[in-house]
């Protein structure tokens, strides 16, 4: 059993697929040029002439190979991407590397690759001395585009793992850009690597695309053979190569009725009208992180998403995405759930979750630092571009709204839609309340924002000074605690006096008793993990109005009591049968 | 000769995208250009050259442009830096 680094989440099991840079020997002549001399493998040192002509015939492989690579990624990954390859090709057949290539190899005497690896190593260290980050990883396109080019001259082409055998295991020391984006990932049962970490090129796609992948494997390499059956596990980061027929199948088996009884459960889900048993509707809406959540989120029958967390979006770029990449994801979660709205979170990151780009100066206390709104409003040309984006999708039509994360008073709601351009001012902009002076002032911040959202976690944290990290404390996070109930129940009241909607985003919106509780307390909307959909539906069809309103005065009336007894009320209602998708 | 000096607005700076566009509106016209940034320069036409320069949003760099269409070419590359116009300040 291997360890590294668990970098996307799921269970792959294959065929170990070994990913290989074909070695270039950057001090003799090599195969193409024998090839072309006849067959024979002795020859005296080639001229500059031929070194030259064997540059540009290089030169001519590795442009073909770009330009439908371009359009492959086009296809695969977008516009956007492919315009970065587009970049690539300029490199590669651009005046610079001409003219590097040419001078090693008259007046230095250099072979034509050895030209080539020489000029992007030396352009690839002149990228690391940038100040910006973003130019600084640069370096490894550059060597990524140099590598290429040095194999085409060599071999006369570029090694392709496009035909991929079903169900492989991509196995590589470090997965380049060119290497992602070419693999056919419809094939690609996990990706595994030596080197790398969360934010490497690879780990990225590999999240986007929902491929298991574990990076940072130490001695990965030397462990696998191809064509050996591994299993990969992206969330505890190990694989396993000690796998015989009889566990292959067993995980294959596995795999099978697992994705069976998920299509069935999904159905059930999304027919499954969103009603109590008296047909009394409710709001049961979904938390994503990304287009590919959404959709799925729509597929569960979700009816909107109460909570898009854009930490992800922000994640997944090598520097702080800009108006049109951001306005461009807002706008596909929306169309993925339209004609549902969409709250947005603005960018809700601090010293516990930094942004790989960003660095964040270490606080003593993270949970009290700077974060939420106030990272936001001390970069306030971050806070204004995402402002922007989620402007410019509303504008277009969209059901689109934004939530302000830890507020703490009106003014940082007036500071946020001063940012709003007047053409969007009729965005909606909400409050996350999950700060104990949020649920203090409520009335006040209530009338100044146009909905609220409850996020448990933070505020149980915060109102119970509680670290639920912290396994020496975690017994006193109590979801039910008395002054939890107490504090959601004026949360609602305040949202009710000023006429305003209140829901949940939080985890207690994602479990039945917790979430039964959240509606007899009068919220409007519960927001959940996509996979708690099916059954917090399968819940709230077997309880009606009634039942709610008696759990309501038993809760508050529990408010002495223990956290326990309170959940064991709501707990009472649940109905024996939560997977109704099961019966035929 | 066309000479200034502007804040470039773009968001992504001259990033790879970004600079390659600017290339390529480059050669679309018979003027020299050239780009300047913290006392270096690179000839509009060399992309690996332009991102050396290192530019991100906020930069202050000096566009020339020579050549019998500078006036033309000075605008719609000043366009790519600043899409959305000057700043206002």
């Amino acid at each position: 059993m291997l360890t590294g680094i668990p970098s996307s989440s799921g269970i792959g099991a294959g065929t170990v697929y070994l990913l290989h840079e074909r070695e270039v020997p950057l001090g003799r002549s090599g195969p193409s040029s024998s090839r072309n001399d006849g067959g024979t493998r002795s020859h005296i040192r080639r001229s500059s002439e031929s070194e030259m002509e064997r540059f540009s015939r290089g030169l001519k492989v590795a442009a073909v190979y770009y330009s439908a690579l371009i359009e492959r990624i086009r296809e695969k990954l977008g516009e956007d991407e492919a315009e970065i390859f587009e970049g690539h090709l300029e490199i590669l057949t651009g005046e610079d590397m001409a003219e590097a290539v040419e001078e090693a190899i008259m007046e230095r005497e250099a072979i034509a690759e050895r030209a080539v690896i020489d000029f992007v190593e030396e352009t690839a260290r002149e990228f690391e001395e940038l100040e910006s980050d973003y130019f600084k990883q640069r370096a490894g396109d550059l060597r990524d585009i140099g590598r290429r080019l040095a194999e085409a001259i060599y071999y006369g082409s570029i090694s392709d793992p496009a035909e991929l055998p079903e169900n492989s295991v991509i196995v590589a020391e470090e997965l380049t850009p060119s290497a992602t984006a070419r693999l056919d990932t419809e094939k690609v049962a996990a990706i595994i690597t030596e080197k790398g970490g969360r934010t490497s090129h690879a780990a990225i796609l590999a999240r986007s695309l929902s491929i298991p992948c574990v990076t940072g494997v130490e001695g990965l390499i030397a462990a696998v053979r191809s064509g050996q059956q591994v299993l990969v596990d992206g969330d505890a980061g190990t694989v396993d190569t000690d796998l015989d027929h009889k566990k292959l199948s067993e995980v294959r088996k596995r795999k099978e009725t697992a994705r069976k009884e998920e299509e069935k459960r999904r159905t059930w889900s999304k027919m499954a009208a969103p009603e109590l048993a008296d047909g009394k509707p409710y709001a049961l809406m979904a938390n994503v992180g990304g287009v590919a959540e959404a959709e799925q989120a729509a597929s569960f029958g979700a009816a909107g998403i109460g909570l898009f967390r854009t930490e992800f979006l922000f994640m997944r770029f090598s520097d702080f995405p800009g108006l049109d990449q951001q306005a461009d994801e807002y706008r596909a979660v929306c169309r993925a759930m339209a004609p549902s709205p969409v709250i947005v979170r603005l960018l809700d990151c601090g010293a516990d979750k930094p942004l790989p780009y960003a660095p964040h100066p270490p606080e003593d206390n993270p949970f009290l630092g700077e974060r939420g709104i106030r990272y936001l409003l001390a970069r306030e040309t971050q806070l204004k571009t995402q402002i922007q984006a989620i402007a410019r999708v509303y504008e277009e039509g969209h059901q689109i709204k934004a939530m302000i994360p830890m507020v703490i008073s009106a003014s940082e709601i007036d500071a946020v839609r001063s940012l709003v351009p007047a053409a969007a001012s009729g965005l909606p902009v909400g409050i996350m309340v999950e700060t104990p002076a949020s649920v203090m002032i409520v009335d006040r911040l209530a009338e100044k924002a146009d909905f609220i959202s409850i996020g448990t976690n933070d505020l149980v944290q915060y109102l119970l000074t509680v670290d639920r990290g912290n396994p020496r404390v975690s017994a006193y996070y109590q979801e039910f605690h008395p002054a939890v109930l107490a504090a959601i129940s004026r949360v609602v009241e305040g949202a009710r006096t000023a006429g305003i909607h209140v829901g949940v985003c939080g985890d207690m919106a994602s479990h039945p008793d917790s979430a039964l509780a959240l509606l007899a307390l009068g919220v409007d909307e519960i927001s959940a993990g996509i996979n708690a959909i099916p059954e917090l539906k399968a819940c709230l069809a077997g309880i009606d109005t009634a039942g709610l309103g008696e759990l309501a005065s038993r809760l508050m009336g529990a408010a002495d009591a223990d956290a326990d007894a309170a959940r064991m009320q709501a707990r009472k209602l649940i109905p024996g049968d939560l997977a109704p998708w099961k019966v035929e | 000769m066309l000479k200034g000096n502007l804040v470039v607005t773009n968001e992504e700076g001259l990033h790879t995208r970004p600079a390659n566009r600017f290339v390529k509106e480059v050669r679309k016209f018979e003027a020299q250009v050239i780009l300047k940034r913290n006392g270096k320069e690179a000839p509009g036409k060399s992309l690996v050259k332009l991102m050396k320069l290192g530019i991100v949003q906020g930069d202050e760099v000096t566009l020339i442009c020579e050549g019998p269409d500078e006036k033309e070419a000075f605008e719609a590359l000043t366009a790519l830096l600043q899409p959305e116009g000057a700043p206002q300040c």
